[in-house]
């Protein structure tokens, strides 16, 4: 009897053993086949301190424009975007929601009274647009593509209009209900006072038809700062830090090459993950794409953006710096591959900063796998930015900001024409931050500027006494 | 003798050439905005002036009134240059006066292109004149004006005019409410 009991116990704990067995056989093989390293399975101390930020933060337009008739409008505060957003919410709560296209002279005639629209600079469908704001859609939103301006206008206040810059096309939403919110915004920020701005043309006349619009006079608190780019390079412990949150603390099958200019390049495998830490601070990461995560929409693609950058020192400093991130470009289906890149601009004091070199952040998502991450940041001069937060100037006048650098355009940027003829070709003008440099520059000003855009080419100038700070081509 | 009277005739034809001047306008400052004889619908005037040469300039905004014994009235465009051609014909013509809007500005531009510009607000409506003098040693050397005709801001066209030729709500509707049964 006792020999069987003894048995018996033998053989359960054989039983037990080769269950043991064959789990440890089949992790293992996950761990090997898989390309799993045991790092991943434990979140690094820098993964468990980060934010990741709200897509809803980025999914801004970039203008708030308010036009008042008569070719003259304000900007609004970025502030007042939400309470846009809040409009929009409960102008999509009707029962009914018509959707239908427009022309473009229907669309002008609304916008061009009593209006305000909010001015996207990257696509965005509206579906995508409503989901990331939990606004109620319908099936019938998918005929817009894109929406590359929201607006609402006194003058047809049951429409709501949509501007689709991607396939020139333009709609409005019909509502059966009463939305009186959008109406008492817009009431309220014609009252508000701030810069009057009118068009291009209306300040040139005689055959000038560019709709871009620039203030008379402008107060500002713009005021140079000086920065510094992050120099992880001179600190080995830094770039070792900084590693570790790529490829985990044991760095397990990574080599680590230094370049004589002091360049440091970690490589996993042959190649599949590569981070580089450039000596002027740029940090560039590849990563193969291993096609294996399926396809993923725009949203989730931005989401997945925004928690590899959240991982990867955010958009703040080596020092703390902080700056407010902006979408400023999205390119879908890049350069063959399917998926996105995001391109993400800095603002400080609520001014964007505008890079002579490159944008600070660019990161690529192929079918949800980062596959391209460059990280440019610099550490600003806060008190330099804190002490004169409260001054304001008057900036210089910003038609003469143009026509006195007409030789500039000419001479220097090698564009041709009359000053109306090339005053008809600019795409945007902006006061805001210009970082000029050179690419290894590690240290410099930041220019309190007007930037002037045309198509493929952005300009810098002297806010204050309009000298010309630089140019860049835009590929 | 002879070559006194050459000296004062080219005295006196330098003068009447000044006189002449006087009223020509400078070639190398022109009224941008507003357009002469336009009509604004709106309480604010924006005055932009190109200057091509580096001047000193001087604008003045006046609103131009018909005067009848002492009384003032506005007036129009039309009946403003009717008086001038009437006057210029020798024939009597109704009197107007000009009432500043605000004190003259004086701009001095020191590049070969600038822009003087201003926006007036609370404009009444009424006509107004935007007269630019070029100044030299503080003298009035050439001037040009235009008259401008200030409206006060038409009842909004409604959006039925504007969206009466795009398809009918009614067709849209049922268009959207077959998509939202059958998807797209």
């Amino acid at each position: 009897m006792k020999e069987t009991i003894d048995k018996n116990i033998i053989e359960n704990i054989k039983s037990v053993l080769l269950v043991v067995l064959m789990i440890s056989t089949i992790l293992l093989l996950y761990f090997f086949w898989g390309d799993i390293s045991l790092e991943d399975l434990k979140l690094s101390d820098s993964q468990a301190n980060y934010e990741t930020m709200d897509i809803k933060d980025l999914i801004v337009p970039s203008q708030i424009v308010i036009s008042l008739g008569e070719d003259s409008y304000k900007l609004a505060a970025k502030n007042k975007w939400s309470e846009m957003v809040k409009g929009l919410n409960e102008f999509m709560q009707s029962d009914t929601l018509i959707v239908e296209e427009i022309t473009k002279e229907q669309y002008e005639k609304v916008m061009k009274v009593s209006s305000i629209r909010a001015k996207f600079n990257y696509q965005l469908s509206l579906s995508e647009f409503c989901f990331a704001y939990g606004i109620k859609t319908t099936p019938a939103f998918n005929d817009i593509g894109t929406i590359s301006e929201l607006g609402y206008g006194t003058i047809s206040k049951e429409s709501l209009l949509i501007y689709d810059s991607k396939k020139q096309k333009y709609y409005r939403i019909i509502i059966t209900s009463e939305a009186k919110r959008l109406e008492r915004l817009l009431t309220s920020l014609v009252e508000e006072e701030s810069p009057i701005y009118y068009t291009i043309g209306k300040y040139l006349g005689g055959g000038v038809t560019n709709r871009i619009f620039i203030p008379i006079t402008l107060q500002t608190n713009l005021h140079d700062f000086e920065y510094n780019r992050e120099t992880y390079s001179k600190q080995k412990d830094a770039v070792s830090t900084i590693a570790q949150s790529y490829f985990g603390k044991t760095f397990d099958f990574i080599r680590k090459i230094e370049e004589g200019n002091g360049t440091v390049i970690y490589m996993y495998g042959y190649g599949q993950k590569v981070l580089i830490v450039n000596t002027n601070g740029v940090i560039e990461y590849k990563e193969e794409s291993t096609g294996t995560n399926g396809e993923a929409g725009y949203l989730q693609s931005l989401k997945t953006a925004l928690n590899f950058i959240g991982t990867h020192g955010a958009f703040e400093g080596s020092n703390g710096t902080k700056y407010v991130p902006y979408l400023k470009n999205v390119e879908i289906n890049f350069d063959g591959k399917r998926g996105y890149r995001f391109t993400f601009g800095l603002e400080l004091n609520d001014y964007r900063i505008y890079y002579q070199d490159r944008d600070p952040i660019i990161i690529e998502i192929t079918e949800n796998q980062v596959t391209y991450f460059n990280r440019d940041l610099s550490e600003y001069n806060n008190v330099m930015v804190e002490e004169k937060k409260d001054e304001y100037e008057e900036a210089y006048s910003a038609i003469n900001m143009l026509a006195e650098n007409y030789s500039y355009f000419k001479n220097e940027m090698g564009m041709t024409g009359t000053f109306e003829e090339i005053a008809n070709r600019i795409i945007s003008v902006e006061s805001g931050y210009a970082v000029v440099r050179k690419k290894d520059q590690i240290k410099g000003t930041a220019k309190a500027a007007w930037i002037v855009g045309f198509d493929g080419i952005e300009a810098y100038f002297d806010l204050y006494t309009t000298d010309p700070l630089g140019y860049k081509i835009i590929e | 003798m002879r070559k006194y009277m050459i000296a004062v005739l080219l005295i006196v034809m330098m003068l009447l050439s000044t006189v002449v001047s006087f009223a020509a306008s400078d070639s190398n400052v022109t009224i941008v905005n507003p357009t002469a004889g336009s009509t604004v619908y709106s309480s604010n005037l924006l005055v932009s002036v190109k200057v091509t040469q580096p001047k000193t300039i001087r604008v003045k905004v006046t609103e131009e009134k018909k005067k009848i014994n002492d009384n003032y009235y506005s007036t129009t465009i039309e009946e403003i240059q009717k008086a001038e051609q009437a006057r210029e014909a020798g024939k009597t013509a109704s009197t107007f006066v000009s009432i500043p809007v605000e004190e003259a500005d004086t701009y001095v531009s020191q590049n070969y292109l600038n822009f003087y510009t201003k926006r007036f607000e609370k404009v009444t409506p009424g006509t107004y004149k935007i007269r630019v003098e070029t100044l030299l040693n503080s003298q009035v050397i050439y001037s040009s004006e235009c008259l401008v005709m200030m409206k006060e801001k038409p009842v909004e066209t409604t959006a039925a005019k504007i969206f009466s030729s795009t398809q009918s709500g009614a067709t849209q509707f049922l268009q959207n409410l077959l998509k939202s049964i059958f998807g797209n």
